[in-house]
């Protein structure tokens, strides 16, 4: 009699049941997770591959790169009808038809100039796929101004290398172990001034095999991390490893006691909306009204103002308002005479700078931006809104 | 002056390997460059060193007597990958 009540019924199955049977996976939690990911080459590719597969809700990725054919060996989601369109742009369409459910931003533009801070707090984690040490300092910066962890990947032929940063512990930080070696290289790409030099980018040679390996090392930390475990990666910790022939050991980075970025960590007590047409001297002197004596706001990036020619019969005068680290070296000349040219950069910017009267749109902040400010009470954080 | 040490210095891929004896005020910086140059590694590659002993990725600019190396310690040269 109670046979007729044992009704097995058919239900239909989800995209994440197999998750399901995971004991400490948590479905939502990576729904409402938010991931920046900082580049769409090899690495890129793979991370975001496995985070669509896993179901991370929220993902930003930048990079200024467009595709091209040395890609296709090494980047699943691109395709040779892709060659010539921006990475990004690409990524995320494919993603998107992997996991339609899941949200993806993508930015065309350089991390190190277009992703303000204020953008970059409203993560929970950055999964860095960045081909140089210059790139790599640049987003460990970002990471440390805005509190936010990030786990960094690099490849070579066989082998491969995943370590693990977090400004909210006392651990090492990537530019703990940048070494001297290794800054005079980054150093090369810019000029005396710090004007970017036109370098060939060195290519490096890599092959899909590492690039999987690592991309899926990294999505794995994310995972444990998302989901407040450990088991991988502590932070300040590099695991390495290599395919032929096989080996794989843990790093402890060091912390260094001089390194400057674990002091970057401020979070912003300051909102201001921003307006391009805004003079920083009346943000320095709302700030001196309300007890902040002394305001100093430091630029991210330096700025070049003006730019003249030291020719007297010439002396022609060119506002390009650019950070000086995109300023072409090449372009240093006079465009007129040839002649060599001087040039002001804002660094920052007090009440008694005689470039205190610039307005906002000249500082070239990427949307969002933080900007720490040095006063008499101590150095505090200001946003600069613009939604 | 401190006594000189004797270490052994691999490859991480273990294709390498030497027993030296070192002055313990070079510092791992220098030990890096020498060890590049002898072994005729990539100039285009920064590399690292690793204490076997402790997992400790070695401070570049510090010497192998305040790095905590030990006598007949093992220290492993890897790359750093650049690649992305």
């Amino acid at each position: 009699m109670y046979m007729d009540s044992f009704i097995i019924t058919d239900y239909g199955e989800s995209r994440y049941d197999r998750h399901h049977l995971i004991d400490w996976w948590d479905q939502k939690r990576l729904k409402a997770a938010r991931v920046l990911v900082a580049g769409a080459g090899a690495l890129g590719n793979e991370v975001l591959k496995n985070l669509a597969l896993v179901g991370v809700g929220n993902i930003t990725v930048i990079d200024f790169d467009t595709v091209s054919i040395t890609n296709l060996t090494r980047s699943v989601l691109f395709r040779e009808s892709d060659i010539g369109l921006p990475k990004v742009q690409v990524a995320r369409q494919r993603a998107l038809e992997i996991n339609p459910e899941i949200a993806i931003q993508a930015i065309h533009g350089d991390l190190e100039f277009n992703l303000g801070i204020g953008d970059v707090r409203e993560h929970d984690l950055i999964i860095g796929c960045l081909d140089s040490i210059n790139a790599r300092w640049a987003i460990n910066q970002l990471a440390y101004r805005a509190g936010v962890p990030w786990i960094n990947g690099g490849i070579g032929v066989t082998e491969g290398e995943v370590s693990f940063f977090d400004p909210n512990t006392g651990a090492a930080c990537y530019e703990c172990s940048i070494s001297n070696q290794m800054w005079e290289r980054r150093n090369q790409r810019y000029s005396c001034q710090g004007m970017k030099r036109n370098l060939p980018e060195a290519a490096i040679p890599t092959t899909a095999t590492i690039a999987s390996i690592v991309g899926a090392m990294q999505v794995q930390q994310a995972l444990l991390y998302l989901h407040s475990k450990t088991g991988l990666l502590n932070p300040g910790e590099k695991v390495f490893l290599g395919l032929n022939p096989w080996m794989a050991f843990k790093v402890q980075i060091q912390r260094q006691e001089i390194c400057i970025a674990h002091d970057l960590t401020i979070p912003p007590t300051e909102q201001i909306k921003y307006e391009p047409s805004f003079v920083v001297e009346e943000i320095l002197e709302n700030l001196q009204k309300t007890g902040l004596s002394d305001p100093i706001i430091w630029l991210r990036n330096e700025v070049i103002g003006m730019i003249q020619c030291l020719n007297t019969d010439c002396s022609y005068k060119e506002e390009v308002n650019i950070p000086l680290h995109q300023y072409p070296e090449s372009k240093l000349a006079c465009p007129k005479c040839n002649y060599e040219r001087d040039f002001e950069v804002i660094k920052h910017i007090s009440l008694s700078s005689s470039g205190k009267s610039v307005t906002l749109e000249k500082l070239c902040l990427p949307k969002n931006e933080i900007l720490h400010c040095a006063t008499k009470k101590g150095s505090i954080a200001i946003q600069f809104c613009q939604i | 002056m401190s006594n000189p040490i004797s270490l052994v210095i691999r490859s991480a891929d273990q294709t390498r390997k030497a027993a030296v004896t070192l002055p313990a005020t070079l510092t791992v910086e220098q030990l890096l460059q020498t060890t590049q140059q002898k072994w005729n590694l990539p100039g285009n590659t920064n590399y690292a060193m690793r204490l076997e002993r402790t997992g400790q990725q070695l401070d570049p600019v510090t010497t192998l007597q305040n790095v905590g190396v030990q006598e007949n310690d093992v220290l492993e040269l890897y790359p750093i990958l650049e690649a992305g």
